[in-house]
């Protein structure tokens, strides 16, 4: 309950600091283009080419515009030791704000301190410390894996009327993924409170794989009356997986794939989440350029976790790879 | 074409061979006579084993000429020896232990119908015939029991069954008896007596003096390299070849 | 050595009878012989267990291959995207696998004329075959959807049996053939169990060995193309795992690690005892979370009574 509390204070002072990009957005806009603009690096932690960060760049990229930030992408190809490089680098080139995946805990903690002693200002986006204050970075902008958890589960219950004593799986691609075993403490949170039984099943991020694996588990348990896959992969074969076992659970699961939309259109699937990568990339590039410039203090942004069904997943298709 | 018998079999004449500064043969002149069994003498490093992967085809000589039969030839794989008649067993690999003893029998030469699917059932009643008829193997009731069941004795008369049938020339045998029992020693040189009254002539490398001089016509003794002396059996005794090896 | 795959076969036999009885005894709570679950195991044994036969194969030979698990995801994206830029699909598959044996060959020639041992050789294959498919996909997953003609030759069911297992069968009796009955079969054998004395008999080891490795490959790729053809995606993240666990179900097959020995029957044997495992596990509601750790298990302790059970008969 805590932390819903503390969740609305965060949405009330963000709906503050969006009216403040309102009010001062177009005429602050046009008269720093002539000035010196603001330096940001923006360090995304896989390799280049993933699809999932288009929006994000976008995102990224429309803000700087926005905002005359001078933005500078980096890619870490998902090594601690190139993303410290690139963190040490910004440092000694003494740009103004950093925005950077804290992917890896306790791996950036040490630079992100060395960031801010320099001045230098520092935001998180997609994935945090899941420990509380763990770092120095000023803000997070990402999806709560918890919170989001819990609004599929609860929309999963609405949708297959769930109740007491029934029981729901979250397979998931990777047993050790941060965001499967996040995302599936607040879905067992939401359905513990409903008195629902629910388990993980480790289905592998193979596809062939996982389809089998979820089909013997649905003929096992013929029972079970949801099936909330925690990534992707697996949410993407779950309408088959139940087709193949010959049983009719619910279905619905996280991001936004071709497949899992059409599912949704389709009616074979109820819902999934999205993760709101557009956000991810406007919203650090926004507050470092206001902190920069007038001292506006950052502050983390809940961003994501929308609920995807069939009442606005044509929009979804539309967008997909831009805004989506 | 008739071939005078007096001409070598296999005759080899100037064979020379470096391994980096290493100077394994130098000059060597080597033959086997029809219907003759050859002991090839010498102490370690002499370079025994070089000139049988040579005449094997496994490796090539840096200079130095072949001759069969009297005609110019060249072995430079282990296709060429075959076609030459020479089948070489080596002390440690002439069968392959995983393999059923059909199989080895028949490795590398196996008979088909066709589309290179294998004629198991007459392969099978090939082999049980030479090992039973020719060779008499005491214990061999199967075609497909595996080699590495058998005992050195055994697996050295597989190997020898396999040179008869194939109607080798020249058996080259290089250390067949390191691994043996005093028994199998005994059959291994009562095997090669056979094989001489078949017509096969024979290499025969070994260190125990003994053994070459009860079963060898000749011998042929290497030191560093390079051939010390060649005997006829009538010509010397055990301790004249003794000296003459360690003497050099 | 006919002990190994008697020993896995009377194994396979026993376990089966337990579950039939267990499973008729207990209708509800084990639905082993409920035409779903047997219509699931039919479906899910073929991918890896084709795998399994080329890797076998190779394994017969004495080498490994572990780059099979990157060409099987190759594979999808290969005939997803061919298909996709308008091949007809037959032309597509014909593509697909000459690229597999084109890898398996390179694979060969570099372990053989390099003599590096073909574990690195493939890993390094395995890596950068998995950089192709995620160059050629760019993280996205593909999407193959084929006429019905070609999806249920591939999917379908003939006389009520799943079609996967059909084109299962048939390949294993194909590589039973080539492996126990032909020429080249018998030198994979020979290269295998003592390669200095196939090359010293005149067999051409390195031909043998390429050949051997082509098959591998080729057989990854058809799994790959059965498995994208009977889920519709594939995505750049799968099959790993899918070399080791290969490798895994030809050694409850009773093939040794280091060559020479092995049967057909043996890989086809241990593909359906690896599935089993899986579905037994999940049918008797085994934590799914922590899966892997029973199905490890259960591997060690089958692979422990095969040899068990083959040195006291040897005795």
């Amino acid at each position: 309950m805590k932390k819903t509390s503390r969740r609305e204070a965060l949405a009330s002072m963000i709906a503050g600091s969006a009216a403040l990009v309102a009010a001062s957005a177009m005429p602050a806009g046009t008269a720093l283009a002539e000035e010196e603009k603001v330096n940001v690096t923006f360090i995304i932690y896989t390799a280049a080419g993933d699809p999932f960060w288009n929006p994000v760049i976008q995102g990224a990229q429309e803000a700087a515009k926005d905002r005359g930030v001078s933005v500078d992408i980096q890619y870490a190809d998902s090594d601690p030791v190139k993303q410290n490089n690139l963190i040490e680098t910004a440092i000694a080139n003494k740009v103004q704000g950093i925005a950077l995946v804290n992917w890896l805990p306790d791996a950036f903690t040490a630079n992100i301190a060395k960031a801010r002693a320099a001045g230098i200002a520092v935001i998180t986006f997609d994935t945090d410390d899941p420990k509380p204050n763990a770092t120095e970075s000023q803000a997070y902008v990402g999806q709560d894996f918890f919170a989001a958890g819990q609004r599929i589960a609860r929309k999963m219950v609405e949708a297959g009327s769930l109740k007491k004593g029934d029981h729901v799986v979250a397979p998931v691609e990777d047993p050790d993924a941060f965001y499967g075993t996040e995302r599936y403490r607040g879905i067992k949170a939401a359905l513990d409170e409903a008195g629902i039984t629910s388990e993980r099943l480790d289905a592998s991020p193979t596809m062939a794989t996982a389809l089998t694996r979820i089909s013997q588990y649905l003929v096992g348990r013929p029972d079970t009356k949801a099936v909330i896959g925690l990534g992707s992969v697996v949410t993407e074969v779950g309408p088959q997986a139940a087709a193949e076992a010959n049983v009719t659970p619910v279905i619905g699961g996280f991001d936004l794939s071709p497949g899992i939309i059409d599912s949704i259109l389709a009616g074979k699937m109820v819902a999934t989440v999205d993760s709101g990568a557009y956000y991810e990339g406007y919203m650090p590039i926004v507050m470092l350029y206001y902190f920069v410039k007038y001292g506006v203090p950052p502050s983390s942004i809940p961003i994501g976790g929308t609920v995807i069904d069939k009442s606005n997943a044509e929009l979804v298709k539309k967008w997909a790879g831009t805004y989506r | 074409m008739t071939i005078p018998s007096s001409t070598p079999l296999l005759a080899l004449k100037g064979i020379s061979k470096q391994y980096g500064h290493v100077q394994a043969l130098s000059g060597v002149d080597f033959q086997i006579n029809r219907n003759e069994i050859v002991g090839l003498l010498g102490d370690n490093g002499a370079g025994k084993s070089t000139l049988v992967r040579i005449m094997s085809g496994v490796e090539f000589p840096d200079s130095g000429q072949v001759f069969r039969d009297g005609q110019p030839a060249t072995i430079k794989s282990r296709k060429d020896s075959e076609k030459l008649g020479i089948e070489t067993i080596y002390q440690d690999s002439a069968l392959v232990g995983s393999a059923s003893i059909m199989r080895n029998f028949f490795a590398g030469r196996e008979l088909t119908k066709g589309l290179g699917i294998l004629d198991t059932h007459k392969m099978n009643a090939i082999v049980m015939d030479i090992l039973v008829n020719m060779v008499r193997i005491s214990g061999i009731n199967s075609p497909d029991i595996l080699v590495e069941a058998l005992s050195g004795g055994q697996r050295q008369a597989v190997a020898i069954a396999r040179a008869v049938y194939f109607k080798t020339a020249m058996l080259l045998l290089d250390e067949p008896t390191s691994a043996l029992s005093v028994r199998e020693t005994a059959k291994l040189l009562e095997h090669l007596a056979e094989l001489k009254r078949e017509g096969v002539s024979a290499v025969f490398i070994t260190h125990n003096l003994y053994h070459a001089y009860e079963s060898c016509d000749r011998f042929t003794i290497l030191s560093r390299g390079q051939v010390i002396g060649s005997l006829a059996k009538a010509e010397t005794s055990v301790r004249e070849l003794n000296d003459l090896i360690v003497k050099y | 050595m006919r002990q190994p795959i008697v020993n896995i076969c009377l194994f396979f036999f026993v376990l089966q009878v337990i579950c039939i009885v267990a499973s008729l005894l207990y209708p509800n709570d084990f639905r082993y012989v409920s035409e779903t679950n047997i219509g699931l195991l039919l479906r899910a044994i073929p991918v890896l267990g084709i795998i399994s036969l080329g890797v076998g194969v190779l394994m017969i030979t004495g080498e490994y291959d572990l780059s099979v698990g990157s060409v099987y995801t190759l594979a999808g994206y290969s005939i997803a995207l061919l298909f996709g830029m308008g091949l007809p699909v037959w032309l597509a598959v014909i593509a697909t696998l000459a690229i597999a044996i084109a890898i398996g060959v390179t694979n060969g020639l570099i372990t053989v004329k390099f003599a590096i041992p073909s574990f690195i050789a493939t890993m390094g294959a395995m890596l950068v075959v998995r950089g192709v498919v995620r160059w050629l996909s760019e993280g996205r997953t593909v999407s193959f959807k084929p006429d019905e003609t070609f999806s249920g030759l591939l999917t379908g069911a003939f006389y009520g049996i799943e079609a996967p297992f059909i084109w299962f069968i048939g390949l294993a009796l194909l590589t039973g053939l080539l492996v126990h009955k032909s020429k080249l079969g018998n030198h994979f054998y020979l290269v295998g169990g003592h390669e200095k004395t196939a090359i010293a008999v005149g067999i051409n080891s390195h031909r043998v060995k390429v050949i051997a490795f082509a098959l591998a490959s080729l057989a990854a790729a058809i799994a790959g193309i059965l498995s994208i053809t009977r889920v519709g995606t594939a995505t750049p993240a799968q099959g790993i795992g899918l070399e080791l666990k290969a490798i895994a179900v030809c050694v409850i097959g009773g093939l040794f690690l280091s060559g020479g020995r092995g049967t057909v029957l043996g890989i086809v044997v241990g593909a359906c005892l690896m599935y089993m495992v899986e579905d037994v596990l999940l049918l008797l509601r085994a934590p799914g979370f922590y899966l892997d750790v029973f199905v490890g298990a259960i591997l060690v302790v089958a692979v422990i009574l095969n040899t068990w059970l083959t040195r006291k008969a040897g005795k």
